[in-house]
């Protein structure tokens, strides 16, 4: 340890030390008789032996060769300047992947993150995060290891003043704000007292929608605005920094004004309604586990008291509350074909640098070989080459802290990210900004360095592999990039049968005034029929799910299905052709329609036609069997579908599908007024405006992909351009002989590009190989139905053979350019 | 005659046991003790004494040589004590091991 600290000192005064030791040499030389003065040899080099005891002398090499590398790269600036943009853009692009993941892992600005946990019910049915609120208060009373339990309760239909749009409404328990540590940005946000039933109602909002509704008006906070037409006051605006615990949600009430909010009072006391999210704060040492076993014997208790709505099997699972409660392995390949895809344009980078360098070391030939001959070791000319590497890398990395940060928010615009995502340049940013500039010089820097060294045949052959490779790199992600686009736009071309349009959805929200449900059944057929009388509209009809908008999931002889309850108009429009069987009748409340693939599945090489299964507590026999609608194909690989007769158990979700004959634009108010009910003011709503959310997903993958593709186009068109150029500047002279001996045009253009064909093709074929590879993966994992089709990578190719061409132009005119006359006086 | 290897240093050690001593007078004094038999190459005798800073078997304090020079005097640390008997009596069991083959063998 002492022997660490005199080190540490030495290093510190090595000037001084270095001096003294001088003057003491010369003070023994001088005090030495004069014969033998000869015999004490070089003073430096004495010196430097005894300085090496130290250990510090790598330190002065290092700074030695820092320096000529300072000096080194500011003799050619055009060099540097490439190298620095070439590499941050590399780093930058990987940089800002790492940004994302912070601001997706550390969303949560709340207070003690790590004692905070979310609760999962594990039924026989699966997973959820999903209670109800008189469970949760359950649970709240009955433990131990808990020193608070957090509700959120999701409230749908909540309208601002006569927004159209559906508020993101959550309704929390009154210590939300408190128990995360949550300081207004305005005014207070909610307490205990606010979620006392009675108490005034009162509204929190959120920062991003607060921006965007209210133009940041701080004026808004202690107004009264109305929401769902009743008067709430806005107490105050939460920071920025907070975007929502489960949900992303606009506004933030007590739990006790849901009867006031909806008018459905039961729903506090009611355990079947399961639209809440539980979330706990462990007492000090208490871990997960022991949170776990607490729960179990509480749920069982709970089955006890409500045997109709806990099942006996059921138990709490308690994670952490940003994990979700079962990362699949789907999810995991597909981030790490991300990543993957990320680096293939630092790897590009790191290609296209390692060419420059090679084209560098032509230049520095003469350098190197002096250096060389006055006796500099191989070993210490590589580590000085390294050390220029390594500062063009420092240099980049620099660059990429920004290019990276610039990035991640243009990313995040683009895809319309949450506003509470923000992007935050910490320790784990620069700390992965180091690592990959240094994996970076190690990439691009060693492989030229020892080229450079060892005066290998030629640099020709390391040049054309590290083209091949950004030929590669580039081609992988410009047909990705054209796959998903092709994809994209053919999806609901092929899928999509019926005319969506000219379709509307009118949403009457039974569930959320007090209706029974067999009025709730009754207003809807009133309705459709009404709606069926509108000038300009040909179909009205009542379903319970909306395709492409929810769906509904339920077991059916041990399958998943997707269920819907419909009236039998909803085929004809849904352009659902009849394969086999019959449409069931209006009255026939036992029967089912499956879908082909449904059919399929449940009874395989069997006629469906009068077999029966029990769907919703009842049993059904099949009537029909209809072709797949192919609505649930973004979640599920097969249209697995079944169609029961709308009744009064789902009627309280019905909803009516109209089509239209005429534009639908001006039809949506005609629709909306008469629709409207004495106090119920329905949702309406193109089915054009579903397609573009579902597809907003694919836009979003489309857009990064293909702007990662534009990058390493870029650096590929960079790449070969230099390449090319610095083959026409090196054979000047052979291609005027060649001219002079009468070779034409063509002649030439084989002579540079010609040795080229064998590195873009390979290049290329690695490509097609990697890009078929990630396509496979994405097919898997996200939407099934993608066609795999070879125009795409056709396409892809295409792309890249215009960026090759682009690249090539201007040597090669520069080479058809050249006059052999001066050609061959030349050097 | 060259300095056995490893020598140097527990004579330089020994050397300045009697007190601090600049380089020369520490070259001198192994030269003229040893009736000009060893000799403290300049060579060797800096880094040696590089080394014996490092391990803190002495400090270095700078001063004037009787001849006027600015010189720096070596001084004998506890350490450095412990450290001198340690290598004498290892090199009195070594000599006293290659006594004995020689005698024996």
């Amino acid at each position: 340890m002492r022997k660490l600290f005199r080190r540490l000192s030495a290093l510190l005064h090595r000037a001084k030390l270095r001096q003294e030791l001088e003057e003491e040499m010369a003070a023994h030389r001088a005090m030495m008789p004069a014969d033998r003065q000869r015999n004490f040899g070089s003073t430096l080099c004495l010196q430097e032996e005894a300085g090496d005891q130290w250990g510090w002398t790598w330190f002065d090499h290092f700074r030695q060769d820092l320096v000529y590398g300072v000096r080194s790269l500011r003799r050619s600036p055009g060099f540097a300047l490439t190298a620095v943009a070439v590499l941050s853009l590399g780093i930058g692009v990987n940089l800002a992947e790492v940004h994302l993941f912070n601001a997706f892992l550390h969303r949560m600005h709340v207070r003690d993150v790590d004692s905070l946990c979310r609760f999962y019910r594990i039924t026989r049915g699966g997973t959820s995060g999903s209670f109800s609120v008189p469970e949760i208060e359950f649970y709240r009373r009955h433990n131990t290891v808990l020193s608070a339990v957090i509700a959120e309760t999701d409230v749908p239909g909540v309208h601002y003043a006569q927004d159209s749009v559906e508020l993101r409404c959550s309704l929390v328990s009154g210590n939300f704000f408190g128990e995360l540590g949550i300081a207004p940005l305005y005014g207070r946000l909610l307490n205990e007292q606010d979620d006392r039933p009675g108490s005034p109602p009162v509204a929190a909002l959120d920062y991003d929608y607060w921006q965007s509704r209210f133009g940041g008006d701080p004026g808004i906070v202690m107004k009264t605005v109305r929401l769902n037409d009743k008067p709430v006051q806005v107490v105050g605006v939460a920071p920025s920094q907070f975007g929502g615990l489960i949900r992303h949600a606009n506004v933030w009430m007590p739990t006790a004004l849901y009867p006031y909010l909806t008018g459905d009072g039961l729903m506090l006391e009611d355990y079947g309604t399961l639209r809440s999210f539980m979330l706990g704060r462990l007492k000090p040492g208490i871990s997960l586990q022991t949170a776990e076993a607490q729960f179990r014997p509480l749920t069982a208790e709970l089955h006890r008291e409500q045997p109709q709505h806990v099942d006996s099997s059921e138990w709490l699972k308690v994670n952490p509350p940003d994990l979700p409660p079962n990362s699949s392995p789907a999810a995991v390949l597909l981030l790490t074909t991300c990543i993957l895809l990320v680096l293939l344009v630092l790897f590009s980078a790191c290609a296209n640098l390692g060419n420059m360098l090679l084209a560098r070391a032509l230049a520095r030939q003469r350098e190197i070989e002096i250096r060389l001959a006055v006796g500099a070791g191989r070993w210490r000319l590589i580590r000085q080459l390294m050390t220029e590497n390594l500062l063009l890398a420092g240099l980049a990395s620099v660059a990429a802290l920004v290019v990276g940060r610039l990035a991640a928010q243009i990313l995040l615009r683009i895809t319309e990210a949450p506003g509470s995502l923000r992007i935050v340049t910490d320790w784990r940013i620069v700390l992965a900004c180091a690592l990959l500039g240094l994996g970076a010089t190690l990439a691009f820097g060693l492989a030229p360095a020892f080229q450079i060294v060892t005066r290998g045949p030629k640099a020709t052959r390391a040049r054309k592999i590290l083209v091949s490779i950004q030929v590669a790199a580039s081609c992988v992600l410009l047909i990705l990039s054209s796959f998903f686009t092709r994809a994209m736009h053919r999806t609901f071309h092929t899928e999509v049968t019926f005319d969506y349009s000219g379709m509307a959805v009118v949403d009457p929200a039974f569930y959320m005034h007090n209706d029974t449900p067999a009025q709730a059944r009754q207003a809807a057929l009133d309705l459709a029929a009404r709606l069926r009388q509108l000038p300009g509209i040909d179909g009205a009809s009542v379903a319970t799910v909306v395709p492409l908008r929810r769906s509904r999931i339920e077991r059916i002889s041990g399958q998943q299905m997707y269920l819907n309850g419909v009236d039998p108009s909803y085929f004809p429009m849904m352009r659902l052709p009849l394969v086999q069987g019959r449409i069931f009748g209006p009255a026939e409340t036992d029967s089912v329609v499956v879908s082909e693939s449904a059919a399929r599945r449940l009874w395989p090489n069997e006629s469906p036609i009068g077999k029966s299964c029990l769907i919703g507590q009842r049993t059904r026999t099949v009537t029909g069997v209809v072709k797949d609608s192919g609505m649930n194909l973004m979640s599920h690989p097969e249209s697995v579908e079944a169609y029961t007769p709308f009744d009064d158990k789902t009627a309280l979700t019905a909803l009516i599908l109209v089509h239209a004959t005429t534009d639908l634009a001006p039809l949506l108010g005609r629709l909306q007024s008469a629709a409207t009910l004495p106090g119920k003011i329905p949702l309406v709503f193109t089915f054009q405006s579903l397609i573009e959310t579902q597809l907003d997903t694919m836009r979003k993958m489309v857009t990064v992909v293909a702007s990662l593709g534009t990058v390493a186009s870029l650096l590929a068109l960079l790449g070969i351009f230099g390449l090319l150029a610095f083959t026409v500047a090196q054979r000047t002279r052979e291609i005027g002989v060649r001219m002079a001996l009468g070779a034409r045009g063509r002649d030439v253009l084989r002579c540079v590009l010609g040795q080229y064909a064998l590195p873009f093709g390979s290049g290329a074929a690695l490509g097609v190989g990697l890009a078929a590879a990630a396509a496979k993966v994405v097919r898997t994992i996200l939407f099934g139905f993608i066609p795999f089709e070879l125009v795409s990578f056709g396409a892809g190719l295409l792309l890249f053979a215009l960026v090759a061409l682009a690249a090539s132009v201007a040597p090669a005119r520069r080479a058809l350019r050249i006059d052999p006359a001066s050609a061959v006086r030349h050097e | 005659m060259p300095m056995p290897p490893g020598a140097l240093a527990m004579l330089v050690l020994r050397v300045l046991r009697s007190g601090p001593l600049h380089g020369y007078a520490i070259a001198q004094r192994i030269r003229a003790l040893s009736d000009s038999v060893l000799e403290a190459e300049e060579g060797s005798l800096y880094p040696t004494l590089q080394r014996m800073l490092l391990e803190g078997w002495v400090t270095a304090a700078a001063g004037v040589s009787e001849t006027g020079r600015r010189v720096r005097f070596y001084t004998l640390t506890r350490e450095g004590a412990k450290q001198l008997k340690r290598e004498i009596a290892e090199y009195e069991q070594a000599t006293a091991a290659i006594q004995a083959i020689l005698r024996t063998a």
